[in-house]
């Protein structure tokens, strides 16, 4: 407050002699209160965003209030202006405002708070021409007075009164704006509020009111008016970060999202995902063979050669002696028994015939032998325990699904093969890596994963897929239904060799069947001529004994054993479909698992792709809209703006993302050692590879990478801060360039109003000092030496003030 | 049983050689006094006496079955484990050639029994009655009957002369001698004379057999319902 000008006294009665003009080093900001009396609502508003965006750190203090027409009670006008000062009057405002800079101390006995009431008086019509309301905004001071020291100023827009009120008198600096300027040219009516704009900012962020002060003193008479025009160059530092801030994304997330692959990549992609999927398919078929053998004595131990190729099993053995037998009968014959190597030599013919022979009776234990077979396969299965503890296929299931992870996540980034390596990506041309050839990646290993087929068997060269078991939630009396109905059938398969090996004689009954054709064989064989009876009894009784021996030969020992080797052989299909039935069911279980995880990792990559690209399309449109944004003028309001310093920002803040140490990586014990590709695909890496559950929400791994985008575009912006400034902006403007900007500001500053007899014409220049030197400062020859210069806080612009007083 | 005493009394009346057949062999039946013999019929004494023994045997033994609820081959099952009688002889079906071989050579021999017996008695017929009865008889009174009803008719005299000339010197000559050659031929070709009543007496057996058979399949059926209903009424 020491610097603060005092207020001016119109009790001053002594003259005293102005010092040298000298701009001082900087100025307490106080809090305003800005009473918008006027009917222009349009502009109003305008006016009022305007200068919320220039003055924005001491609008976000809330150092600057606002109150319009449409908020004054007009019954008790004074209550609503007193209200509205008393949040200027908020000790935690002014603390902020000490911590902040913007005030040098605390108010206290000796130094009371000084508020600034500024209003804008546009003739509303309200008052109905009355300046009662201008005289009662006046009372608010006599009732703040024991408080606090409020500063009345008035902005008078349009013709003025003819004499001044003495209601006006309590106000100063009293300024006037009219659409005529001095010299009689016609202006817009909304230049008027223009105008305004820069008077209000210089009157809030400059040295303004210290230097009207100052030229005050040097006058004879007491002021009537204040006539000015205004002009400023802003470049607008908030938007130029927002607008970075908003097309970052576009390269930042270009190399993630913006290079579709081509159809070479994908097909590549496809060729190695699928091998690796078949991989995976082919260990856990593996491993649910292994299970098959680990069987206990007595347990029904099965023994499988495997096809790994086609994904099928080509013979499965039961190795169980006295199982074999409960379930296929003494002895196995046919294609089945060279199988088990447990055929009957056809020299032991009659063990094979007492073999053939023997009662084929159906087990009646049968169902429950089945049953309690089914059982401890579906148990061993699913429960047995492998080496590292897990049970079932699920260490092995763990193990391959880590490997495609670590395999799936080499197409996010390079950093994630693990040490190991893998010999799917080494010795040829490298695949394609990042976002969308991860998602490529997975979503083919989820179609290929989700194809059903777990397992085949093939016979005699043909491939016939295994239906998987349809266990449902009750697995045991689904089993038991299974055995029973599969004990049912064995049962018919074997009734039905039991009822054809019934109808076979025996030797025995075949000779006595025979033993009455002898002597007729005779007799007929003696019909021939030169026939001998003994001749033809030997004749007929070799015949008889051959015809038997074939008979029984032919039906015994090739049509009984044929059938009974089809019939085996589909008792075993049946047992063999039902085992890897089994088997496939337990080796989907798993699939389906891994394939869960693969579609939720599918989809959440996706999802995020979606955002990103989003987020990505939306900065291109940003820029697109940016890009075309030039430093352009409006009245005598320069707005400046750089977009090619935007891009050349983003590239390079985009550039330190990718490379960024600020974004976490994932956890990892040779984390020093590892080198990713970017740090943004490490940072997705470490926030979804290997997937959490539940995962982090996409949005907010968004939010973390733009917080990142944000602080490297700040380091730079913090770095390059001139280019924000409007003396290093305006040099990129032709019109502007070497100084020509003192010309166009001075041009554009013509004091809005007529003045009989003006006195004392001045020129200030609201300007950052250290842009004022050299040759497009003070020492261009635009500049005029009478102008004065003085301290803003205004860093990013450039304010010009013209003016001339009217006498009282 | 009707199998078993078809092969003990087969052995016994015709066995070759051996048998009792030739014994019981008795002197043929003259054909109307011509000086030829029905053929086989020397062998109906033996054909008699074996079948009536063979049905005897086997009629008596069911009836013994029946009375005694006693079934034969179920007790030698029993007795002879191995022998499977029943399941292995009597119910079998297959091998179907050696199990009907016996059959099959029967209604061979039979048929060439019959046509033997049939023929030389049809060409005695022919050959002693029915040939002169025509060329005496028939055709002339033909002759003179179709003159003496239509004379003057040209053609019927020559039809008449071509009756009694003609076609009686045809049939007294030629065809006489053709028939004659036809008869000695059949009559010379030599079958042993068992060759009828053992296939008679093996078809019959055969009916039986399958009678029998069927008879015991329910007997079995029954015997075994009867066991399950006492197994069931005493756990």
């Amino acid at each position: 407050m020491t610097s603060q000008t005092p207020p001016p006294s119109r009790r001053r009665t002594k003259k005293q002699a102005p010092a040298q003009w000298q701009a001082g080093t900087s100025c307490d900001v106080l809090p305003t209160l800005v009473v918008l009396l006027t009917d222009n609502d349009k502009e109003a508003k305008a006016l009022e965003e305007d200068l919320k965006e220039r003055l924005w750190p001491i609008v976000a203090i809330g150092a600057l209030q606002w109150l319009t027409q449409s908020k004054i009670d007009p019954n008790e006008p004074i209550s609503s202006v007193v209200q509205a000062c008393e949040s200027l009057l908020a000790l935690h405002l002014w603390q902020r405002l000490v911590d902040e800079g913007y005030q040098s101390r605390l108010p206290d006995h000796r130094h009371r708070a000084h508020i600034r009431v500024v209003v804008l008086w546009d003739q509303p019509s309200s008052a109905g021409g009355s300046l009662d309301l201008l005289a009662q905004i006046l009372e608010v001071k006599r009732q703040l007075e024991s408080r606090a020291e409020v500063l009345p100023v008035l902005i008078w827009l349009g013709k003025p009164p003819a004499d001044l009120p003495d209601s006006l008198l309590g106000y100063w600096p009293r300024i006037r704006l009219e659409t005529i300027a001095l010299g009689g040219t016609q202006v817009e009516p909304w230049r008027l509020y223009e105008v305004s704009q820069h008077i209000l900012v210089s009157l809030i962020a400059t040295e303004l009111t210290r230097a009207i002060e100052y030229i005050r003193q040097g006058l004879d008479k007491e002021p009537a008016w204040l006539v000015l025009g205004a002009s400023a160059l802003v470049a607008n530092p908030h938007q130029t970060q927002r607008w970075l801030y908003q097309v970052m994304p576009k390269w930042a997330l270009e190399g993630l999202v913006a290079a579709p692959l081509t159809d070479a990549q994908r097909l590549r992609i496809e060729k190695v995902v699928e091998r690796q999927v078949d991989g995976f398919r082919r260990a856990m078929l593996k491993e649910a063979t292994e299970s098959l053998k680990e069987a206990e004595p007595g347990k029904g131990k099965w023994q499988a050669d495997l096809d790994e190729e086609h994904l099928a099993v080509r013979c499965c053995v039961l190795e169980d002696q006295d199982m074999r037998r409960a379930i296929f009968g003494p002895c196995l014959v046919g294609p089945l028994a060279s199988l088990w190597r447990d055929d009957f030599p056809l020299k032991k013919i009659p063990l094979l015939l007492s073999a053939l022979s023997r009662p084929f009776r159906p087990e009646r234990d049968l169902e429950l032998l089945l049953r309690n077979h089914y059982n401890e396969i579906f148990d061993r299965l699913q429960f047995w325990l492998s080496a590292d503890g897990s049970r079932g296929l699920a260490s092995q299931v763990v193990e391959q699904t880590k490997s495609l992870k670590g395999f799936l996540g080499a197409f996010l980034d390079r950093g994630l093969v693990p040490a190991e390596g893998l010999p799917i990506l080494q010795g040829q041309e490298a695949l394609p890596a990042g976002l969308e050839a991860a998602i490529y990646a997975l979503m083919t290993a989820t179609e290929r994963l989700a194809v059903e087929g777990d397992l085949a068997i093939q016979q005699d060269g043909e491939k016939e897929q295994i239906r998987v078991a349809a266990l449902g939630a009750d697995n045991k009396r689904y089993l038991q239904a299974v055995a029973r109905g599969d004990a049912d059938i064995i049962r018919g398969y074997r009734q039905r060799y039991e009822r054809f090996a019934r109808t076979l004689a025996s030797p025995l009954g075949v000779a006595l069947y025979l033993l009455p054709a002898w002597p007729l064989a005779t007799y007929l064989l003696n019909l021939l001529p030169d026939s001998s009876l003994g001749r033809c009894m030997l004749v007929a009784g070799i015949s008889l004994l051959l015809i038997g021996a074939l008979d029984l030969a032919y039906w015994w020992l090739i049509r009984a054993r044929r059938l009974l080797g089809e019939i085996q052989q589909r008792i075993y299909n049946l047992l063999v479909h039902r085992v890897l039935g089994l088997m496939a069911l337990t080796i989907r279980d798993y699939r389906l698992w891994a394939l869960r995880w693969l579609r939720d990792s599918g989809y959440l990559l996706m999802d995020l792709y979606t955002t990103l690209l989003e987020k990505y399309q939306e900065a291109v449109e940003a820029w697109q809209s940016i890009e075309v944004t030039k430093s352009r003028a409006e009245g005598g309001l320069y707005r400046l703006a750089a977009p090619w310093k935007i891009s050349e920002w983003a590239k390079a803040a985009a550039k330190n993302v990718h490379d960024s140490a600020l974004l976490p990586k994932p956890k990892n014990e040779d984390q020093d050692k590892i080198k990713y590709d970017s740090a943004v695909t490490a940072f997705l890496a470490s926030e979804f590879w290997p997937f959490a559950d539940p995962p982090t929400p996409v949005q907010m791994v968004w939010y973390r990478l733009n917080d990142v985008c944000v602080q490297e575009a700040n380091r730079l912006i913090e770095r390059d801060q001139e280019f924000l400034k409007a003396s290093m902006l305006a040099e990129e403007v032709e019109a502007l360039r070497e100084g020509k900007r003192w010309d166009w500001l001075a041009k554009q500053a013509q004091p809005l109003g007529m003045v009989d007899q003006p006195a004392s014409p001045f020129t200030i220049v609201l300007a950052p000092e250290n842009y004022l030197g050299g040759n497009t400062g003070r020492n261009s020859h635009y500049w005029q030496d009478d102008w004065v210069t003085a301290y803003t806080r205004q860093e990013y612009e450039e304010i010009c003030i013209r003016g001339v007083i009217e006498l009282r | 049983m009707a199998w078993f005493y078809l092969i003990l009394v087969a052995f016994v009346f015709y066995a070759p050689v051996i048998g009792l057949s030739a014994k019981l062999m008795g002197s043929g039946i003259e054909i109307f006094d011509t000086g030829i013999q029905i053929p086989f019929s020397e062998s109906f004494r033996p054909l008699i006496y074996s079948w009536l023994i063979w049905f005897l045997l086997w009629i008596l033994t069911r009836w013994i079955e029946s009375r005694t609820d006693f079934d034969v081959l179920y007790w030698t099952d029993q007795k002879w484990r191995g022998a499977h009688l029943r399941k292995r002889w009597m119910y079998a079906e297959r091998p179907p050639i050696s199990l009907r071989l016996a059959e099959y050579l029967a209604d061979a021999g039979l048929a060439i029994s019959l046509v033997k017996v049939v023929g030389v008695v049809l060409l005695v017929l022919i050959l002693f009655f029915v040939l002169p009865w025509l060329v005496e008889t028939v055709l002339p009174g033909l002759a003179a009957s179709l003159v003496s009803n239509l004379a003057g008719v040209e053609w019927i005299e020559a039809f008449a002369g071509w009756l009694v000339k003609d076609l009686a010197e045809q049939l007294a000559g030629s065809v006489t001698m053709g028939t004659e050659e036809l008869l000695r031929d059949l009559w010379y070709f030599d079958t042993p004379t068992s060759l009828l009543p053992l296939s008679v007496l093996t078809l019959s057996a055969v009916r039986a057999h399958r009678q029998e058979r069927r008879a015991r399949y329910w007997g079995d059926m029954e015997r075994k319902q009867q066991e399950h209903k006492q197994a069931v009424a005493s756990p």
